[in-house]
């Protein structure tokens, strides 16, 4: 009697185990959802927060973007090389009541705008902080293991010509290409320092005798004062290499 | 004769109440076995992927391991943290129920962007998994896991 209990314990879960392979293979045909994870990851940029800042002001602050442990140990990749893009940043938003069944979602910044369909952040939640992101630069310049340099900076669009500080030569430029890094375990190079730095453009209609001339055009001043400015930056792996096979 | 009859009476009374018991048993079980396999086949269908984060002392500290075999955030120092994200890609005939369960020590620092929501059919959607590492957090390394699972919308 209590043989025959377990032999058919035993073929219920036969049965259990069977039907649920087979019943997951045809819900699985039939949902055809794959998921997979991305190279790109996005690093929180709290830490590198600039604060109150005056027009024309220089700020200067540092990050590092390293290999971790985990790839450190991992005997089967060695390059990773990666590009710093800038994007909008979201702004937090809220709930807020607009009349009797009606809530809203409201930034908590009220310096915040909204998104459009030409300016939408890359997570967003409806409204962004005005852009940081053309005033920035990512400057890359200590040497990379046992190579001399193989990142590529992106210069700030404000050019200070000789003499150093401001001066009647200084001059703005278009933004270039994007900051791109490469890291390597082979040659020693498994951190760089970058130096992300702010020259404050000056605000619309107040626009300091010293500005260059230069830089009198729209791209290099902002239209609002006492304004929360942001921008995300993305650290995207373009390319990871695999140690080649002894 | 009359207790032959009564006793014939009351066996068959007995056999229709092993019956009905039998049958009662016999739908309990089925209805075990059912839900057994579809919460099973929901188990063996979703995605599953371990997370690990090597919470490192120092200040901005940020090293990174963008190998997609698993969510790993690298190093990470108090006060720092990071995003990785999960595309889903809808491909099937119907729209898809997601939702998204976190498991260990690294739940309590990882945050999805969203969870319990529908993913029609022929779009995708992506997860973003932020993580803050908080000025209490002991440096060590947490792990834990991420499953996600994918049910057909069916009403």
């Amino acid at each position: 009697m209590r043989l025959k209990k377990i032999f058919g314990f035993a073929a219920v879960m036969t049965m259990i185990a069977i039907s649920s392979a087979m019943f997951a293979a045809f819900e699985a045909h039939i949902i055809n959802v794959t998921a997979h994870i991305e190279n790109a990851l996005s690093v929180n940029t709290e830490p590198v927060a600039f604060g109150t800042v005056f027009p024309q002001e220089f700020i200067e602050k540092d990050f590092q973007i390293s290999l971790s442990d985990s790839f450190m140990d991992e005997p089967r990749v060695d390059d990773v090389k990666y590009v710093i893009k800038q994007k909008l940043k979201a702004c937090p938003v809220h709930k807020e009541s607009c009349g009797p069944a009606c809530e809203k979602l409201v930034p908590d910044d009220p310096t915040c705008v909204e998104d459009t369909e030409l300016e939408t952040p890359h997570n967003p939640t409806g409204w962004h902080y005005l852009s940081l992101c053309p005033f920035l630069s990512k400057n890359n310049e200590e040497g990379d293991g046992n190579l001399e340099q193989n990142d590529t900076s992106h210069p700030s669009y404000y050019i200070d010509n000789p003499p150093a500080g401001p001066s009647e030569n200084d001059s703005c430029q278009d933004p270039g290409p994007d900051a791109t890094g490469e890291l390597s375990k082979d040659v020693l190079d498994t951190t760089d320092l970058w130096t992300l730095d702010l020259k404050v453009p000056p605000v619309e209609g107040f626009v300091g005798q010293d500005w260059p001339e230069d830089c009198i055009a729209s791209a290099y001043i902002v239209k609002n004062n006492n304004t929360t400015y942001g921008c995300d930056l993305w650290i995207e792996v373009t390319d990871i290499s695999l140690r080649p096979e002894t | 004769m009359k207790n032959e009859i009564t006793s014939v009476y009351f066996k068959g009374a007995e056999l229709k109440s092993a019956i009905k018991r039998n049958k009662a048993k016999s739908i309990l079980i089925a209805l075990i076995v059912i839900i057994a396999v579809a919460v099973t086949s929901q188990i063996i269908n979703a995605s599953k992927y371990e997370m690990t984060v090597n919470v490192k002392d120092g200040e901005n500290i940020v090293g990174i391991n963008t190998m997609r075999d698993k969510l790993d955030f690298g190093d990470l120092s108090r006060n720092n943290g990071m995003t990785r994200y999960i595309s889903l890609k809808s491909e099937g005939g119907v729209a898809t129920y997601v939702a998204v369960l976190q498991m260990g020590e690294i739940s309590d620092l990882v945050k999805p962007d969203k969870n319990f929501f529908i993913l029609p059919s022929g779009e995708e959607a992506r997860l973003a998994f932020e993580i803050n590492i908080p000025p209490s957090a002991a440096t060590k390394k947490y792990d834990g896991s991420v499953w996600i699972f994918r049910l057909p919308k069916l009403m």
